[in-house]
């Protein structure tokens, strides 16, 4: 079985439009005939599906594969020596230790580094992951339990469960998390194309960057998009500057235009919503210059 | 008492860095000293709205371990305990490091019984400081490809929290999401204000932010940004009830061209447009901080 290419969307900053971006592509791909698998990987917060103007929930399962640490103060002799082994900050001294949960790795350093046997790990909800059918693609995602680490180990888990749906399907799309950490480090390695989407702001490129220079880590080739570049025309050959010092293709730049906030509160999609707009013309040169760049490297057949 | 105000509201690219930068400089200018701490550690940006200059004053450093091969007995056993599973090779052979994977636990170090592994350190991300009318900024950033940023995050609040006794208001600007790194900046506030837009995107995100709220005990300001936005549907947000979230009142920014041409320029709106509409709006968040 060859292995079905995934495209990743990412921008490090927030709002940039990532998950309009991602959802054009699913939703317009989709309705030119291609199979789609589409993963949501912010699961802190979830977006893609209604993006997509909303889907059914067709399965979901309860991952408890993170565990933290728990102390029976029965057993603890109050000798510090978790307290000072932890690296995480997760343990706080107040007359005795106190188990931080959010803030647990649940690594087992003080259960190890404990002389009295107190501490032991326990088996902790991580969070659910879902399948959604919507009306162009399949979409896994995850709502991570609030408050809670380990989103990293979600989102790989959300990649291997759409993997596993998309057998016959031509290609994997993933809307990553804003921000550059563990998640969307996740959602970048092992993919085979990273679409980052830029404002025309400084803001917006400090994000951008270490997102970038994630995919030139793991060899992963990557191509810019600018959305609402008008708002910022002067940043334009900044930007185009910026990206050749980076290495890296601009493939198109899209207007602002109210019809996307507008079709997001109608729940349609802009391929559907407005197909004539200027804003899916420039997001269909977007999405041509993508496909002949997955062609070129070989991705896609 | 300071009073300790964190900025979320879950979606990111609400206004969020815009709101805090602006209210800091509402507050400074009317209301005492303020404290700016940028915990958005893995996209900081509030220091471009400061000015743009910031001094590195910390290294963040982690424990990464090295191994030292005449000790190694090959045991295997930090292999077998890694639970990054940062370390590989067989039985017989001398540990591999992976140092991408590696969250630096120190469960290698612990287990080893020839004690072989030794403490390296990492730098992990660094702590920044600036300064600007009267804005004290505490930023933290961690280094691309590092995967602890919750660490990064929580040693930024622990090193700003030495500081907070010196202020009368401390805004903390957390990441979005509403994962660890943000229960954190909220744990250590009286009070969120939840910034948010108004589309099914940003009241799904406010939802589970509110609930992330709640758990820690607090209550949060809704801040509807850009609420007359073309296109927009600020109702959405409004069908919240106040029965089901911790809401302690909303509050409308409206979309606006000021807002829009400060924020590209990197500056504060309040600061070169105070009569702007989108300012007035702000000024008002601080009635609520009665």
């Amino acid at each position: 079985m060859t292995k079905v290419p995934e495209i990743v969307v990412a921008s490090g900053k927030g709002g940039t439009g990532k998950t309009t971006l991602s959802s054009f592509l699913i939703s317009s791909l989709s309705l030119d005939g291609y199979m789609i698998v589409g993963v949501d990987a912010d699961v802190e917060a979830p977006d893609l599906v209604i993006g997509l103007g909303e889907g059914k929930e067709t399965s979901r399962e309860s991952i408890f594969d993170s565990s933290i640490a728990v102390i029976n103060y029965d057993k603890c002799s109050l000798c510090e020596e978790c307290y000072r082994a932890c690296t995480y900050g997760a343990i706080k001294w107040l007359d005795k230790p106190i188990i931080t949960q959010e803030l647990c790795e649940g690594c087992g350093v003080c259960k190890f580094v404990c002389p009295d046997d107190a501490i032991s790990l326990v088996n902790t909800k991580t969070g659910d992951i879902i399948v959604k059918e919507t009306k162009y693609a399949k979409v896994v995602l995850g709502e991570l339990e609030i408050g809670r680490k380990h989103s990293g180990k979600l989102v790989d888990l959300l990649r291997d469960k759409a993997r596993g749906l998309a057998n016959d399907s031509d290609l994997i799309i993933i809307d990553a998390a804003a921000g550059t950490g563990c998640p969307v480090i996740s959602s970048i390695v092992g993919s085979d194309y990273l679409l980052v989407v830029v404002e025309p702001t400084n803001q917006s490129l400090v994000g951008a960057g270490k997102v970038i220079d994630i995919g030139k880590h793991f060899n992963i080739p990557t191509g810019l998009v600018v959305n609402k570049y008008d708002l910022n025309r002067d940043f334009i050959d900044f930007i185009k500057k910026w990206s050749d010092e980076k290495g890296i293709s601009v493939l198109g730049f899209i207007p602002y235009d109210k019809v996307v906030v507008e079709s997001y509160v109608k729940l349609i999609p802009l391929i559907e919503y407005v197909p004539n707009s200027n804003v899916v013309r420039k997001l269909l040169e977007i999405r041509e210059k993508l496909m002949n760049e997955l062609k070129i490297r070989g991705v896609l057949g | 008492m300071s009073m300790r105000i964190a900025v979320g509201g879950g979606k990111g690219g609400t206004g969020k860095s815009t709101i805090a930068v602006n209210l800091a400089f509402e507050l400074s200018k009317k209301r005492g000293r303020v404290l700016l701490v940028d915990n958005d550690v893995e996209s900081p940006v509030d220091h471009i709205f400061l000015g743009g200059d910031r001094e590195r004053i910390i290294e963040i450093n982690s424990f990464l371990p090295t191994i030292n091969e005449e000790k190694c007995m090959k045991c295997g056993l930090c292999i077998q305990h890694c639970p990054e599973h940062a370390l590989i090779g067989l039985v017989g052979q001398h540990p591999k490091l992976l140092r991408d994977l590696c969250e630096g636990c120190k469960l290698c170090y612990y287990v080893c019984p020839a004690k072989a592994i030794e403490e390296e350190k990492r730098t992990i991300g660094y702590i920044y400081r600036a300064e600007y009318r009267g804005i004290n900024l505490i930023q933290g950033e961690v280094l691309p490809g590092v995967k602890q940023h919750t660490n990064v995050a929580l040693r930024t609040m622990q090193y700003a929290n030495r500081f907070f006794g010196n202020y009368d208001y401390v805004i903390i600007d957390s990441a979005p999401g509403t994962g660890a790194n943000v229960w954190i900046t909220l744990n250590e506030a009286d009070i969120s204000i939840a910034v948010t837009e108004p589309t099914p995107l940003g009241v799904s995100d406010l939802k589970r932010y509110l609930k992330l709220v709640e758990k820690v005990g607090k209550e949060a300001i809704v801040v509807i940004n850009r609420s007359d936005v073309e296109g927009g549907n600020k109702e959405i947000i409004y069908s919240l009830s106040k029965d089901n979230y911790p809401i302690k009142g909303f509050i409308e920014v409206p979309y606006d061209e000021l807002l829009i041409k400060s924020y590209v320029s990197g500056k504060l709106v309040c600061e070169l447009n105070p009569k702007a509409s989108s300012c007035e709006s702000i000024r008002r968040i601080l009635d609520f901080l009665d």
